[in-house]
This record gives structure tokens, sequence and C-alpha cells, in this order.
């Protein structure tokens, strides 16, 4: 029986979540153990131990897809920390704006800086430009981490994980 | 052996001397050159090269003149100068550890 069949499923299910690396070190695996096989018959063993030999050397699955893993950590980290800080900007943003117009709200007649809390209009409008200037950095930044993402200098920062093994 | 922190200096070294080649050549010379003694699991060769090349020091293309398709690997530039610098780094690491354990150690080791 071909042990090499068995081992790129289960490659596959270890690499689960990896994205195009994941692929890409699936296909070189395969070029890789058949090739390993096809030496180890020309040396004269038979196809069944070639391919064990094969698979034996190069390493349990679940040690390649962990060594990617960690290739790809850093790339993770920066992609997650540029997720976390386009959202935090546009929350913070959004929430000022809110704030601002509810503050407003309360106290429509308000023209004069008489007394505490109190906004004129030209405070409104310059906490109104900095609530959007937050907001629209925050956008930028999402806006910014998905074009990386989409042509692929950046890995997404979607938790990986593996299937466990059916067999 | 274990080759932790040395593989990518290992790796980029043999691809300046074995110019574009493809990953099972590269593990197959990496074994050679070393005489045997470098014989990791050879699929962690893999998400090294990986991420050698996500950082600029080594470029790849699918080379589909084969029966299989297979991934080529070179060295870039950047990687050459890291080459270069690691190999420095390796030697004053030599000297040293042949200046504390004494004159004896060059001649056991080579």
């Amino acid at each position: 029986m071909s042990a090499i069949e068995p081992y790129l499923d289960e490659l596959f299910d270890q690499l689960a979540g990896t994205g195009s690396a994941g692929r890409r070190i699936l296909m070189e695996a395969e070029y890789h153990l058949r090739a390993v096989a096809a030496d180890a018959m020309t040396r004269g063993l038979p196809e069944d131990q070639a391919e064990q030999e094969a698979v034996s050397r190069f390493g349990p699955p679940a040690l390649v897809a962990r060594k990617l893993r960690s290739a790809g950590r850093l790339n993770r980290a920066v992609s997650t920390a540029w997720l976390l800080a386009g959202l935090a900007a546009c929350g913070l943003g959004a929430a000022y704006l809110v704030a601002v117009w509810w503050h407003t709200w309360q106290t429509p007649n308000c023209y004069v800086a008489l007394a505490y809390g109190c906004y004129t209009p030209s405070m409104v409008v310059t906490r109104i430009t900095m609530a959007t200037a937050i907001a629209a950095a925050g956008a930028a930044l999402l806006l910014g981490r998905w074009l990386a993402v989409r042509y692929a200098a950046l890995t997404p920062s979607r938790r990986g994980f593996a299937l466990r093994s059916r067999r | 052996m274990d080759l932790r922190g040395h593989l990518d200096l290992l790796l980029l070294a043999t691809l300046r001397d074995d110019g574009p080649v493809h990953g099972y050549a590269l593990i197959a010379s990496l074994r050679e050159r070393s005489l045997g003694a470098f014989d990791l699991p050879e699929g962690t060769v893999y998400p090294a090269l990986y991420r050698l090349e996500r950082d600029g020091l080594v470029g790849s293309e699918w080379d589909a003149s084969a029966a299989r398709r297979r991934r080529v690997y070179s060295l870039t530039p950047a990687g050459a100068s890291v080459l270069a610098a690691k190999r420095r780094d390796w030697g004053d690491f030599v000297r040293g550890m042949r200046a504390v354990l004494g004159s004896g150690a060059a001649e056991e080791f080579g």
C-alpha cells in the first residue's frame, strides 16, 4: 500500500488554515516524496519500502505544519495588530462623534462657552472634525490592511487550526 | 544534530554555491556536503525556505519543465549580503570557541 498518499492526506489536514503557503508546501512535499521514492527504487528498494523511506525522511506532518506556522508567526502578529489598530481607531472616532452629538443635543441653544461643558458651534465643529479624522484614519488602516492581504503582502490573521485526522 | 539557528546560514550558503535549485536537490546537496552530519527531517527545510523568501533573502519560481511542477529557489542580492554577514559572525564565533576550548580543539575538530 502506498505510504505517500496517506502521508499527503495527513499533511493536508495539518496544514489547514495556512492558506497559500500551506498549499505550496503540499505541492512541494508531493514532488519531493515521489522523487525520493523514485531514487530509492533506482537503488533497488521495492516500491512500498521506497515510499516508506521517503515519508520517514520527510518528518512527521505535524512537525512540518508547526514549522510553517512558526515561520508565519511574525507576519500574522503584524496582520492582527494592524487589524486591531484599525478597528480601535474606527471605534474611537465613532464613539467620539456620538459623544459630541449627544452633548450638543443635550444643550441645543448653547452658543457661548459660559458654563462648564457648554460647546460653542466652533467647538462642536472642531470636535466633529477630530472625531471624523480619527475614524477616517481607522478606515484607512483597515483599507490598507485589506489591500495588503488582497495582494499577498500579508497573510490573513485568522487563527490556524489543524483538523484531527480521521484515520 | 540540532541545527537550530544555523539552518538559514546553511541554506543560503548551499544556494550560493549550487545556484538556482529545487528543494529536493538543495536538501541532498546539504546532506552530501555535510558528509551526512546534517540529516534533518527534510520536510522542515521547506518552511525555512518559505520564511527566507518572505524575508526577501531567497527568490523562487515554479519550474514547469519537469514532469511534475517543482519550485526552484535562488539567492537574492539581499540574501547574498545577509550570507556574508552571517559568515563573518560564524567566523568570529568559531575563533572564539577555539580560543576557549584550546589549541587541541583545532586539531580534533579540523
